[in-house]
């Protein structure tokens, strides 16, 4: 009996480990199926081509949520993401992260949405991103705040502060010199940054932590 | 008293040559170095120094990025019917298309400036996300640097860009994606450009001592004789003039050879200068299913 306790032990204990080798732990959500899932992320598809990745980066010393919150913003705005939105959000054990919404025409000059959630934790950057038809934004960017709260993320040292890093704030986004549009404010108020655009006037942060868009 | 010895021996063997500051101030009281004397001449652009670099090596000579082609002075070379002989043109100022032909003006630089006549042809290679964007960007480089679009097919644009503008050109370009490759090249053609020049000189005269004489001629015979000479005269300069005309449109416009590379969300191109591209692996594409 005893030597079968210490196996049941030392099985849970190998369990434990492996699983907190993850950086994350997300279920699929509700309509998503996953198609395949490695170490370093997951991709999960909805029946109506929404596509989830989880994608998971190390990170540096120095690499704080507003780091690479703006990092992300600029490059993407380099490629034609225009930011809509962003706003913090919390992860089910407590962590702090971004949630940022833009919108995105392909080369097909499709309309797309485009949402991605950003932890940094000491270890890694767990991004995990939402996209398809912007026809099917209503019903899935909801539903980003709950996807938030189904992650957990991990990489965080004890007693560290970076896990719940400050938010970043004005965020900017550089137009391409020949142009420049003068930046409209949305109905939120947040100033839109139009694309591949110059840094023309700063996003504002949102400060609640799980408001829909 | 060994120990003394040594001791007096290393002094005085060790003073003149590890004192630093004696071997600083020689090198800095000295005249310069041969290698000094050769990068100077290598600047020098006078008469003297210049052709006997450019006539002994006219070889491709792969120059630094940052090289700014001198400005061409654009003179028009004479086209003018050879029946009424005369030297070629003087350089003149135009501007880079000649409004007469809608032809780009052939030009050349000012020898006053600089004697050396320099072919510049430069080459780079473009990974951008959206490959028709930026192919209508290049199609478009003409109406800010002036110049001509000499072809495009599928993403290589080739484009005639005048040589004092070959560098914002390129530095214009690189604005558009992330440069994986980049090149300049410039062919010195100072001996060829000055051949040609004195030979067209030479039969411009000869030319013109033929016209003489064919007004001098006493009968048919002898007008036919220099008729016949003058024809020869004809064809040579028209084919030097033409070669004339060709090397003065490669010096006053360099070739711009761009490749344009479209990329994705999933190549990973390394971004110029940034040591983060973890965002060139998010995106639509990469997310949605199609």
């Amino acid at each position: 009996m005893a030597h079968r306790t210490r196996w049941a032990i030392a099985l849970a204990s190998l369990l434990l480990g492996a699983s907190a080798c993850n950086a994350y732990r997300l279920e699929p959500p509700t309509g998503f199926a996953e198609v395949n899932h490695h170490d370093t992320g997951a991709r999960m598809k909805a029946g109506d081509n929404v596509g989830l990745n989880v994608t998971v980066f190390e990170n540096v010393r120095g690499g704080t949520l507003e780091f690479w919150s703006t990092d992300l913003v600029r490059k993407l705005a380099a490629r034609g993401y225009t930011l809509l939105h962003h706003e913090p959000v919390r992860s089910d054990n407590g962590k702090s992260g971004t949630r940022f919404d833009f919108a995105y025409k392909n080369r097909e000059d499709e309309e797309k949405f485009y949402s991605v959630l950003l932890f940094v934790t000491d270890k890694h950057r767990v991004v995990v991103e939402v996209a398809g038809n912007e026809a099917l934004a209503t019903q899935y960017r909801p539903r980003l705040a709950s996807i938030a709260g189904d992650l957990k993320v991990r990489g965080c040292k004890p007693g560290g502060d970076l896990c719940n890093g400050e938010q970043a704030k004005g965020l900017l986004a550089a137009p391409p010199p020949a142009k420049t549009e003068k930046p409209e404010e949305t109905a939120a108020g947040d100033t839109v940054v139009p694309p591949s655009g110059e840094p023309t006037a700063p996003v504002d942060t949102a400060t609640d932590s799980k408001g829909s868009p | 008293m060994t120990h003394v010895t040594r001791l007096g021996f290393a002094l005085l063997l060790g003073l003149p040559g590890c004192s630093k500051g004696s071997a600083y101030e020689r090198s800095a009281s000295s005249p310069p170095s041969e290698a000094y004397d050769g990068e100077a001449t290598v600047y020098d652009f006078s008469d003297e120094a210049v052709p006997e670099i450019a006539m002994a090596a006219p070889s491709d000579a792969a120059v630094d990025a940052d090289f700014a082609p001198e400005e061409p002075q654009p003179i028009t070379v004479a086209q003018g019917e050879i029946a009424a002989p005369r030297r070629a043109e003087a350089p003149k100022k135009t501007s880079s298309t000649a409004p007469d032909t809608g032809e780009p003006a052939v030009a050349k630089p000012d020898p006053e400036q600089d004697s050396r006549y320099i072919v510049y042809t430069a080459a780079m290679t473009i990974a951008v996300f959206d490959l028709a964007e930026a192919l209508a960007i290049a199609e478009r480089f003409p109406d800010t640097f002036g110049g001509y679009l000499s072809s495009l097919s599928g993403g290589a644009v080739i484009l005639r860009v005048p040589a004092a503008k070959l560098r914002p050109a390129m530095d214009a370009l690189a604005e558009l994606g992330n440069v994986e490759q980049r090149s300049l090249t410039a062919q010195e053609v100072t001996a060829e450009f000055v051949d040609i020049e004195s030979r067209i000189r030479a039969l411009t005269e000869t030319h013109a001592q033929l016209l003489t004489l064919l007004s001098q001629a006493r009968n048919v015979e002898e007008a036919l004789e220099v008729r016949a000479a003058l024809d020869r005269i004809n064809g040579e300069l028209e084919v030097l003039k033409g070669r004339m005309r060709h090397l003065s449109n490669l010096i006053a416009f360099s070739t711009l050879h761009i490749t344009f590379i479209e990329r994705g969300p999933h190549d990973i191109v390394p971004t110029s200068n940034d040591p983060f591209p973890w965002v060139d692996r998010l995106g639509v594409e990469a997310t949605e299913w199609r």
